[in-house]
C-alpha cells in the first residue's frame, strides 16, 4: 500500500465551483474554480480521467496569475519619447490597422506577418488563421509550435497520414507490458502523466527510457539508455537489426498493413550491434536487452518528446523509432502503439486549425485545391483569394525587416524573444521591425520591444476548447470576466478586422459560433471536429477527434483497421544516420542541451511571476558530470561561462553524476541575460523545419578565467 | 546544367557500395552517371555479418544493404559478375569480362582485399582450385559452401587464431563440429592482444569446448579427394574433414598495378584517396594509406564519406586522416574489444590494468599525454561505449582512470528518511519538504490520504508516496492509519479479521502457510506472518499448527532483542513476589553468566540483559522459573499493591488475586501487549486504572475491573466495565474480555483504542448482559487457551528448530574452486 | 605499471540443508565474513551480507516472505534476491552466489 495513488478531495461543492482546466501543459489536468477573483479556490477535478485530481505545483498555483499586479489592464502604444503608454482600445486598434494598411501597401501584403501560439484555443488559433488569410490576405502566418510539436507532426503524418499525439485514451499506458520512452522528462514536465507509468509498473509493466541525462523519470525506469545527444536514428536502426536478426518482427502485420520495409531492413542491415554501441556510446548488451524486451512484449508503446524531436535530424529520428513500432505491429493493436508526448496546452489543437503557414483548417493542406475551395466557401471568399504557404516560424522571423520579408508582425501568444532559436538574433531582427504588435497578459520580453501592446484576457476569462495530447477535445470554461480594460483575444481579433474594414467576415455573437464555423471548415479534414459541440464535450468530459456527425461518438484509438494514406497502409521510412549541425570540437568541446523543469513553464512568461514557482526554482543553472568539472575545475555553485558560435552567458553550476560526461544542460525558461536560446543552434530539420534545440557545440569555463582572458 | 560525367566505380563490396550511397547522399546523381562493377553476382551485403550467419545466428537473407533492384531504383548501372579485367587511363576506360568496355571521367578502384594463402603442399585438386573440404571465409559464397559442408562433417580445423579465424571455428562448433583452431604465434589474437588478454582469452575459449593449439607451423594438408587432417612442422598431424584457412587479408592492387598506379601493399592514396594517375581514386581494403592498410568497416566508410565529398564537389570536403581502429569479436559470450596501442610504446606510457581470471575479466589502458593510445576489453562490455567514445574523440581522461575501468552506478544512494534533514524536499512535484510532512502528522493526519490532501505531497506524479507512507510512520510512532486496506487484518490477506477469522474456521486453516496458500494464492507476505500466527493460535488453541518461520525472533529464542543483537531475560514472578532462594538464583546466574545489566521493571519484575542466545537454555535451567514473556505481544505481568496482609489501608486481598490473574493468564497471545494491575484499595497503588486491564478494591469485599487503560506513549484512564463480589468474578470477566479483545482487536491495537472504538457501553452489553449470548463461548474458548500453555522455556532441554540457540554457524569445508 | 589483481573465487560447504530450518535464516561465520542465509518454505536458499544497512541488525533474525526479509530491529524490507531496499532507502545489501548441490549441501561462494 506504500504507492497508492492517493489524490486530494478539498471538497468544493459543485454547485458553486466550475469544472475547467489548468492552464499550462498538453495535459490540460481538470480542476475545479470557486470563489471570487481575490479568493479563488482551486483543486484537482476527480473526476476528470486524465488526472483524476492530481495536480503538478504549476497547476496547484495557476490562478496566482490571474490577480497578479503585473498584469496589463490597458492597451499601450510606444510614444515619441520611446516610452510605452496607456492608449485607449480604439485608439491603439485605429492606430495598428493604419499603419498595416500603410506598411502593406509600400511592401505588398506579405510584409505584414501574424505569430501565434499552441497555447491558444483551437477557436484562437482558428481565427488568428483566418485573420491572417482574410483580413491581412498575407501568406506569413506561423506559429511557435514549430519550436515544439512539428518533427513529431510530420513524421506521424508521412508514416501514418495523421498526426495525432496520442492514437489512444492516456489510460491505455497502465496496461501496456512495455513503454519505450524517448527524450522525456514527464516527472518534471507532466507530473500527473507518471500515475499511469506507476499503474503500468503495478502492473508488472515495465518501463525503458532514452535520455542523455539521468532525471526523475529515469528514476522510475526499469532501464534507463544514456545515449550520445544527437544518435536516436542509431539507436532506433540498431534495435531494429536486433528484432530482425532474432526473428521478433511482425511479418504478418508488415505483410498485410505496411509498405516499403524492404529498404528499411536493408538500412537496418548496416547498423550492427557494434557499429551503434560505438556512435550511441549504449553497450552492446543493453541495446541488444532493449530489443529483446521491446520484441518479447505481449503490448509495447514506443512514445518520443522533445529530446529527440528537437533536433536537425528530428523527422528522422521519429520514423526510425515509428519504424521499430511498425516492424513490431504495434501501431492499430491494443495497449499498443506510437505517439508522442505533446508538450504546450493546445499544442495538438493549434497545429489543426491553421495558424500553421502550410496548413488549412482541419488539417489540411493549404496547396491542396480541394482543401481551398471548401475553406474558401466555409469563409465566404474565392479559393485564390486564400494566400499560399508562408514561410516557417524562424524563417519568417529571421526574415523581419530584411527586403521581401515582413515589416510589420503581431504576436499572440508566444514569447518569440525567449523561445526562439538563436534568441539573440531573433531579437535584433525584431528591432529592426516597422512595427510590432503583441498581444499578451503580462509585458513580456517580447512585448517589452512591441510599438503596441494589447492586454489579453486570461485562460479564466474566456472560453474556447482545447485539444489534449490524446486529441480529448476539452472546454475550458470562462470563470471571472476579465478585469475593466482587458479584452480577449478574440475581441481584439474581430475588432481590429472591423478596423480594417473586413468586419463582415469576423461577426460572431459568441465563442460558440467560432467554435461552430471551425466545425465546418474541419469537416471532411483530418482533424474532423465537425461532430463535436459544446454539448457534448460538457456530457462526456471531452471527445476524440476525429468525430465526423453528430452521433457519432468520436475516436479515442486509432488505426484500429486502417490507416488514412492512399493506400490505407502504414509507410516505413529508410532513416541513415546523419552528423548533427555541429559536433563537439576542440573549440567547443561538449555538447549542450537544453530543456524544461517542474516549476517553470515553457518561456516563464506566466511561471516566473508565480512566487511559489519561484521560491522553487528562482533562476536556471547548468548542470554538467563531476569529471567534467574536474576537467574544466569548475566547483559546484561557481558562476561559468558557457559559449557557443551564437554568444555567451552565464549560469551557475551543478554538478551532478546524472548526466553524461561530454553533455551539460540547461534549462530555458529565463529571459534576457539567462536566455539560453541566444547560445543554441538554427539549424533546422529540412522537413519539418524543427531548430536544433537538443544539442549544439559549446565551450565552459569559470568567469574569473573568462576575466582575465 | 553541365553535362553529366561517367563515375565507374570497380568494387561492389563495403566501401565501394557505400561510396554509391554517399555520393547519391550529396546529390551526386546531378554530376555523375554511375557505373559499378562487382565480382559477385549479387548486390551488396554486409560482410561483417557473415560470422554471425555462419554461426547460424542471423538469417542470409537479412544480410542484403543493396540488393539488384535498389541499384536500378537509383539509376546505377551495375554489371554483378562481371570482373574488371584491365584499366587503360590513357583513353580513360576500363575492360571487363564478355568484352564490356566502359569510359570514365572518374574512376573508383575499390576492389578489397582477397585472403592471404600460406603454401601448403596438397593444398590445391587438379582443376587448380582448393582441395575438397578446404575454404577461405571471405564471401557470402564461400560461407554458403562451408555451411553446407560442414553438415557432414564432424571435425574441423581451422588454420589462423585471429579474429575471423576464432569467429569461423566458434560458428561452425554451433553447427555441430569440433573446432580446433591452430595457431603459428603463442597466443591468440596476437595481433591485437598481448600476453595475458590472449591467455585469458584462451581459457574462455576452451570453456566452450573450442580445440586450441600453439606455436603449431602447418605445412601440408593430407588427403586424397577430400582432405582427411592437417601436417605441422613439428611433424605431428592432426585429423579432420574439413579446413578453414584464415590466415590473413592481402589487398587485390594488381590491376591497379598493371594500369602503372603506384602501389606498395596496398594501393597509394592521399587524404583525397587520389592515385597517382589523374581523376583515378582508390578506397578501402585495396588502398595505403600513410603507409597504413585497413581491414575493417568503420575506417571503409570514412574514407568513402571523404572521397564522396571531393567526387561531389563540396564547399569544404573532408581529408582523410586515417583511422582510430576498433576490434571486436563477434562470438557470442565473448565481450571483448580492443583498440589502438595494446602495449606501452613511448617510455612514459602510463599502463593500468585490472585483470580478474575466475571470471574472465581483462582491462588495460594505455595512456599517452593522458589521453587513450590504446585499450583492451575483456569480459565486461558495460564499461566499451566510455571508454571508445574517449579514443574516438582523443579527448582527456579523468584524473581517476579507476573511473573508466568500472562502470559506477550513478544512482544517489538515499539516506533513511528518519535520518533526513526537515528541509529534504520529499514531494518534488509540489515542493513538499519532510518538515511540512512531520508537521501534518504531528497535528493529527494520520491517514496518508489525509496527510497528502492535507500537504498536496503525492498529489502530483505520485511517485514520492513512499516515501510519504515511510515519514508518516516514523512520525507517527506507529500509530498510523493506514489506508485502503485500513480493513485488512494483516496487509498480505485481503481481507477484515471477522471475514478472516470465518474463512479459517470454515476452511480449517490451521497453520499460517495454509492461510496464505488459500486465502492469498500462495504468497507469503513477511509483514503478515506473525499477525496471523497469534490469530491462529487464538482460534485454534492446542490445534494450532505452529510454524516457527511465521514468529518474530523474540517468540522463536522466547526472549527480548536488543540493538546489539543480544537478548533480555525476564522470568515470571507472580504478582510481583518473589522468595529470597529464587532472588538467590538470580543473583547466581547474574554472577555466572556476567549479565552485562540486571535491572528492576516497571512490571515488578527483574530484567536480566544482554545475554548471547547461546546463553539462553543455560540461564533459563539456572533460574528454574518460567518465563515472564515480557518479549511477546501476550499477557505480560500483573502489578500488585501489597493488599490486606500486611498494608493498612487494604480492603482486598490484591496479591493474592494478582497471583492467581498471572497464573492463570500468563503467556495467552493477544492482538498486543496486555498489562495488568490489581489494587488493594482505592489508592490504586498499582495504577489498576491505567493498565491494559486493571482491578480496584473497594468497601464491602467488591472490585471494580477497569479495561483500555494506558500510561505508555498514550495516556488513558480505564472504563470501569463492572463490579463484582468475587475473586472467581474478576478472573471470569477478564477472561470474557481478553477472548473478546483476541478475537476482534486489530493487529496491534492496544485496548486503549480498541476499547475506545468499540464503547464501554457496548463492551459492557457484550460481556456482561451477554446480550448477543457470546459470553458462555468466550469462556470456553479463553478456558481453551489457558489449558493449552506451555511455559516456551522448556525448550531449553529440545531446542525446536535446527541451531535455534545458536549465533553463529561454521561452514562444513572450504573448497577452492579452478 | 599500476595494478589490480584478485585471487581466485572460493566455495565453502555450508553443510546439509537441514542445517537451516524451513522458512527461517542462521547467521554463518565464513572466514572473517559474516552471511545471512535463508531458506525458504520452497527451499530455495540466498545469502545477504549479516547485517542490515541501516543499524547493522541480524538479518537472519528477520521474517521472511514473499522473496524479501523484513529486519527485526526497525522492520526496515530487503529484497533476498538482489538485496535491494524495499520501501525505503537504505543502502542496498550485498549478495552472494548460494545453491544447494545434488547431495543436498548448501554451497557458498565467495572472493577471497
Amino acid at each position: 500500500m506504500s504507492d497508492i495513488v492517493v489524490t486530494p478531495s478539498v471538497q468544493i461543492d459543485s454547485a458553486e465551483s466550475t469544472a475547467t482546466h489548468c492552464p499550462y501543459c498538453a495535459l490540460q489536468c481538470g480542476i475545479q474554480l470557486s470563489g471570487s477573483r481575490e479568493q479563488i479556490k482551486l483543486v484537482g477535478n476527480k473526476h476528470f480521467p486524465v488526472n483524476k485530481g492530481s495536480l503538478c505545483i504549476k497547476g496547484w498555483n495557476a490562478s496566482a496569475t490571474l490577480t497578479h499586479s503585473e498584469r496589463l489592464l490597458s492597451p499601450l502604444i510606444r510614444s515619441s519619447n520611446g516610452e510605452l503608454e496607456p492608449a485607449s482600445w480604439d485608439d491603439a486598434l485605429a492606430f495598428v490597422a493604419q499603419r498595416f494598411h500603410v506598411i502593406q501597401q509600400q511592401h505588398g501584403k506579405d510584409a505584414v506577418g501574424m505569430f501565434g501560439g499552441g497555447s491558444l484555443t483551437n477557436e484562437k488559433a482558428y481565427l488568428l488563421g483566418k485573420f491572417a488569410r482574410v483580413a491581412l490576405e498575407t501568406s506569413n502566418v506561423d506559429y511557435n509550435g514549430r519550436f515544439c510539436m512539428s518533427s513529431a507532426a510530420t513524421a506521424s503524418q508521412m508514416a501514418f497520414g495523421l498526426d495525432r499525439g496520442l492514437p489512444f485514451p492516456i489510460e491505455d499506458i497502465a496496461y501496456t507490458d512495455m513503454v519505450l520512452l524517448v527524450g522525456s522528462n514527464i516527472a518534471e514536465t507532466m507530473p500527473p502523466l507518471l500515475h499511469y507509468f506507476g499503474e503500468q509498473h503495478r502492473n508488472g509493466g515495465q518501463l525503458i527510457l532514452v535520455d542523455p541525462r539521468a532525471s526523475l523519470t529515469s528514476n522510475q525506469a526499469t532501464l534507463h539508455l544514456k545515449l550520445t545527444p544527437g544518435t536516436d536514428a542509431v539507436l532506433a536502426n540498431g534495435i531494429l537489426h536486433i528484432l530482425i536478426r532474432d526473428g521478433l518482427i511482425n511479418h504478418q502485420y508488415i505483410d498485410q498493413r505496411t509498405e516499403d520495409f524492404s529498404r528499411v531492413k536493408a538500412v537496418a542491415a548496416t547498423y550492427w550491434p557494434e557499429r551503434v554501441e560505438r556512435i550511441t556510446g549504449i553497450p552492446e548488451a543493453l541495446i541488444v536487452r532493449v530489443a529483446h524486451m521491446l520484441g518479447r512484449a505481449r503490448s509495447a508503446m514506443i512514445l518520443t518528446a522533445r529530446g529527440t524531436e528537437q533536433q536537425s535530424q528530428g523527422v528522422n529520428n521519429v520514423l526510425a523509432y515509428i519504424n521499430i513500432a511498425l516492424a513490431l505491429g504495434l501501431v492499430g493493436r491494443p495497449l499498443s502503439g506510437y505517439g508522442c508526448i505533446t508538450g504546450q496546452g493546445n499544442g495538438q489543437g493549434g497545429r489543426e486549425h491553421g495558424q500553421k503557414a502550410d496548413q488549412l483548417p482541419g488539417y489540411r493542406k493549404i496547396t491542396d485545391p480541394g482543401a481551398r475551395q471548401h475553406i474558401a466557401n466555409v469563409w465566404g471568399i474565392p479559393e485564390q483569394a486564400i494566400p499560399l504557404a508562408g514561410k516557417s516560424a524562424y524563417e519568417m522571423l529571421d526574415t523581419a525587416g530584411k527586403d521581401g520579408g515582413i515589416r510589420a508582425l503581431m504576436v499572440m501568444g508566444s514569447n518569440v524573444v525567449v523561445s526562439s532559436p538563436n534568441a539573440s538574433h531573433i531579437q535584433e531582427r525584431l528591432k529592426a521591425l516597422d512595427l510590432l504588435v503583441v498581444a499578451d497578459f503580462f509585458l513580456s520580453e517580447t512585448a517589452q520591444m512591441a510599438d503596441v501592446v494589447f492586454p489579453s484576457a486570461q485562460w479564466a476569462e474566456e472560453e474556447g476548447t482545447m485539444t489534449n495530447l490524446e486529441g480529448r477535445v476539452l472546454k475550458r470554461e470562462r470563470v471571472l470576466e476579465p478585469p475593466l480594460g482587458v479584452r480577449t483575444d478574440y475581441d481584439l481579433l474581430c475588432s481590429l478586422a472591423a478596423c480594417m474594414g473586413k468586419g463582415q467576415f469576423f461577426t460572431y455573437a459568441d465563442t460558440q459560433q467560432i467554435f461552430d464555423e471551425l466545425r465546418r471548415a474541419s469537416a471532411g479534414g483530418i482533424a474532423d471536429y465537425s461532430g463535436i459541440t459544446y454539448e457534448k464535450i460538457e456530457a462526456n468530459q471531452g471527445v476524440f477527434w476525429p468525430c465526423v456527425a453528430e452521433d457519432h461518438a468520436g475516436t479515442p484509438r486509432l488505426f484500429l483497421d486502417r490507416f488514412p494514406t492512399p493506400s490505407g497502409r502504414a509507410r516505413f521510412h529508410a532513416v541513415q544516420h546523419r552528423q548533427p549541425f555541429e559536433a563537439p570540437d576542440t573549440a567547443y568541446p561538449l555538447y549542450l542541451t537544453t530543456g524544461r523543469i517542474l516549476a517553470q513553464y515553457q518561456s516563464g512568461t506566466q511561471t516566473r511571476r508565480v512566487p511559489r514557482l519561484n521560491e522553487v526554482a528562482s533562476e536556471p543553472f547548468v548542470e554538467l558530470h563531476p569529471s567534467t568539472a574536474h576537467r574544466f575545475m569548475i566547483a559546484p555553485g561557481e558562476s561559468v561561462r558557457l559559449t557557443t558560435r551564437r554568444g555567451s552567458a552565464v549560469f551557475t553550476a551543478k554538478v551532478t553524476p546524472s548526466i553524461r560526461e561530454d553533455t551539460i544542460f540547461v534549462p530555458f525558461h529565463w529571459g534576457g541575460e539567462q536566455s539560453i536560446n541566444r547560445l543554441t543552434s538554427p539549424a533546422l530539420d529540412p522537413i519539418s523545419r524543427m531548430p536544433e534545440f537538443k544539442l549544439c557545440a559549446v565551450r565552459i569555463e569559470r568567469c574569473e578565467v573568462t576575466m582575465e582572458a | 546544367m553541365m553535362e553529366k560525367q561517367r563515375l565507374v566505380i570497380i568494387g561492389n563490396g563495403m566501401s565501394g557500395a557505400r561510396l554509391i550511397e554517399e555520393v547519391l547522399a550529396h546529390q551526386g546523381k546531378d554530376i555523375y552517371d554511375i557505373v559499378v562493377f562487382g565480382d559477385e553476382p549479387y548486390g551488396n551485403y554486409n560482410r561483417i555479418l557473415l560470422s554471425n550467419v555462419l554461426a547460424g545466428e542471423h538469417d542470409p537473407a537479412d544480410i542484403f544493404i543493396n540488393p539488384l533492384n535498389w541499384y536500378q531504383e537509383q539509376g546505377v548501372t551495375l554489371y554483378a559478375g562481371n570482373r574488371v579485367q584491365s584499366i587503360d587511363p590513357v583513353r580513360k576506360l576500363v575492360h571487363a569480362t564478355d568484352g564490356i568496355e566502359v569510359p570514365y571521367d572518374k574512376l573508383v578502384i575499390a576492389t578489397g582485399s582477397k585472403p592471404y594463402i600460406p603454401n601448403l603442399q596438397n593444398l590445391y585438386a587438379e582443376q587448380g582450385n582448393l582441395k575438397t573440404g578446404v575454404f577461405v571465409f571471405r564471401s557470402f559464397d564461400d560461407c554458403d559452401a562451408m555451411i553446407a559442408y560442414a553438415q557432414r562433417s564432424q571435425r574441423v580445423v581451422v588454420i589462423g587464431g585471429g579474429v575471423l579465424g576464432l569467429e569461423a571455428a566458434r560458428g561452425l562448433q554451433n553447427r555441430g563440429l569440433e573446432a580446433h583452431v591452430v595457431h603459428v604465434s603463442k597466443h591468440l589474437m596476437n595481433v591485437q592482444l598481448d600476453m595475458s588478454a590472449g591467455r585469458m582469452l584462451r581459457l574462455t575459449l576452451e570453456r566452450m569446448g573450442v580445440k586450441l593449439h600453439f606455436q603449431k607451423r602447418s605445412n601440408a594438408l593430407l588427403g586424397t579427394e577430400c582432405v582427411t587432417g592437417v601436417a605441422f612442422e613439428d611433424g605431428s598431424q592432426l585429423d579432420c574433414d574439413m579446413v578453414v584457412i584464415s590466415t590473413g587479408i592481402l589487398p587485390n592492387v594488381d590491376l591497379a598495378k598493371n594500369a602503372g598506379i603506384a602501389v606498395d601493399r596496398g594501393i597509394l592514396v592521399q587524404d583525397d584517396l587520389s592515385c597517382s594517375l589523374p581523376d583515378v581514386y582508390a578506397v578501402g581494403e585495396c588502398t595505403q594509406h600513410r603507409g597504413r592498410t585497413y581491414g575493417l568497416v568503420a575506417p571503409l566508410w570514412e574514407q568513402a564519406q571523404c572521397l564522396a565529398e571531393h567526387l561531389t564537389l563540396q564547399s569544404t570536403p573532408r581529408f582523410y586522416q586515417g583511422s582510430r581502429e576498433l576490434t571486436k569479436l563477434k562470438i557470442m559470450g565473448i565481450d571483448l574489444a580492443v583498440m589502438g596501442d595494446k602495449e606501452e610504446v613511448e617510455d612514459d606510457d602510463e599502463v593500468i590494468v585490472y585483470s580478474e581470471p575466475s571470471r574472465g575479466i581483462y582491462k588495460k589502458l594505455i595512456v599517452r599525454e593522458n589521453r587513450l593510445a590504446g585499450a583492451i576489453l575483456l569480459g565486461d562490455g558495460t564499461v566499451t561505449p566510455r571508454v571508445l567514445q574517449l579514443f574516438d574523440r582523443h579527448e582527456e581522461l579523468p584524473e581517476n582512470r579507476s573511473e573508466l575501468l568500472f562502470s559506477l552506478s550513478h544512482e544517489q544512494q538515499g539516506l533513511n528518511i528518519a535520518d533526513l534533514p526537515d528541509d529534504t524536499q520529499i514531494c518534488n512535484c509540489n515542493g513538499v519538504s519532510k518538515g511540512m510532512i512531520v508537521e501534518a502528522v504531528k497535528s493529527g493526519k494520520r491517514s496518508l490520504k489525509v496527510l497528502c490532501d492535507a500537504t498536496r505531497a503525492g498529489s502530483g506524479c505520485g511517485t514520492c508516496m513512499k516515501d510519504v507512507q515511510a515519514i508518516l510512520e516514523f512520525a507517527s510512532d506507529g500509530a498510523v492509519i493506514e489506508d485502503p486496506s485500513v480493513h485488512y487484518y494483516v496487509p498480505g490477506v485481503p481481507l477484515a479479521k471477522p471475514e478472516l477469522i470465518k474463512a479459517i474456521k470454515e476452511q480449517h486453516l490451521y497453520s499460517v502457510s495454509a492461510v496464505f496458500n488459500v486465502l492469498a494464492a500462495g504468497k507469503e507476505d513477511a509483514g503478515s506472518k506473525a499477525g496471523l500466527a497469534s490469530l491462529l493460535k487464538t482460534i485454534w488453541g492446542k490445534e494450532y499448527e505452529d510454524e516457527r518461520d511465521s514468529r518474530f525472533i523474540n517468540d522463536r529464542v522466547h526472549a527480548n532483542i536488543q540493538k546489539d543483537g543480544t537478548f533480555s531475560v525476564v522470568p515470571r514472578i507472580y504478582g510481583g513476589v518473589i522468595t529470597p532462594q529464587e532472588l538467590l538464583r538470580i543473583a547466581n546466574v547474574a554472577n555466572k553468566y556476567n549479565v552485562p545489566m540486571v535491572k528492576l521493571t516497571g512490571g515488578q519484575r527483574i530484567d536480566l540483559v544482554g545475554l548471547s542466545r547461546e546463553q539462553l537454555p543455560a540461564v533459563w535451567n539456572d533460574l528454574g522459573m518460567p518465563s515472564g514473556h515480557a518479549y511477546t505481544k501476550s499477557f505480560r505481568t500483573c502489578k500488585t499493591c501489597l493488599g490486606t496482609e500486611f498494608c493498612r489501608y487494604g480492603v482486598g486481598d490484591s496479591t493474592t488475586l494478582g497471583i492467581n490473574v498471572e497464573k492463570r493468564y500468563q503467556g495467552i497471545e493477544s492482538p498486543h501487549k496486555m498489562k495488568l494491575a490489581v489494587s488493594g484499595c482505592p489508592r490504586n497503588c498499582a495504577e489498576s486504572t491505567t493498565k491494559d486491564i486493571g482491578v480496584v478494591a473497594i468497601e464491602g469485599g467488591k472490585w471494580e475491573v477497569y479495561v483500555g487503560g494506558a500510561a505508555g506513549a498514550t495516556v488513558r484512564k480505564g472504563d470501569k466495565l463492572c463490579v463484582v463480589d468475587t475473586q472467581e468474578a474478576v478472573l471470569l470477566y477478564m477472561g470474557r474480555f481478553i477472548q473478546y479483545y483476541r478475537e476482534h482487536a486489530k493487529y496491534l491495537e492496544r485496548t486503549y483504542g480498541f476499547v475506545e472504538r468499540v464503547g464501554i457501553e457496548r463492551l459492557r452489553q457484550l460481556l456482561i448482559d451477554d446480550v448477543d449470548g457470546i459470553c458462555q463461548q468466550l469462556d470456553h474458548d479463553i478456558q481453551a487457551s489457558v489449558d493449552a500453555y506451555v511455559d516456551p522455556w522448556q525448550e531449553a532441554s529440545q531446542p525446536v528448530t535446527p541451531a535455534q540457540f545458536m549465533d553463529v554457524l561454521q561452514p562444513v569445508e572450504k573448497i577452492t574452486a579452478l | 605499471m599500476s595494478s589490480m589483481m584478485t585471487s581466485g573465487r572460493v566455495v565453502y560447504n555450508l553443510g546439509p540443508l537441514d542445517r537451516l530450518p524451513r522458512g527461517e535464516g542462521r547467521t554463518f561465520l565464513v572466514e572473517k565474513t559474516m552471511v545471512a542465509i535463508f531458506r525458504t518454505r520452497k527451499d530455495d536458499v540466498y545469502a545477504l551480507q549479516a547485517q542490515c544497512s541501516h543499524k547493522g541488525g541480524p538479518l537472519a533474525d528477520g521474517i521472511i516472505g514473499n522473496g524479501t526479509v523484513i529486519c527485526p530491529l526497525h522492520s526496515f524490507k530487503f529484497c533476498l534476491m538482489d538485496g535491494q531496499p524495499v520501501g525505503n532507502s537504505c543502502a542496498s545489501l550485498k549478495t552472494y552466489v548460494v545453491s544447494v548441490d545434488e547431495y543436498g549441501n548448501v554451497l557458498l561462494q565467495m572472493n577471497e
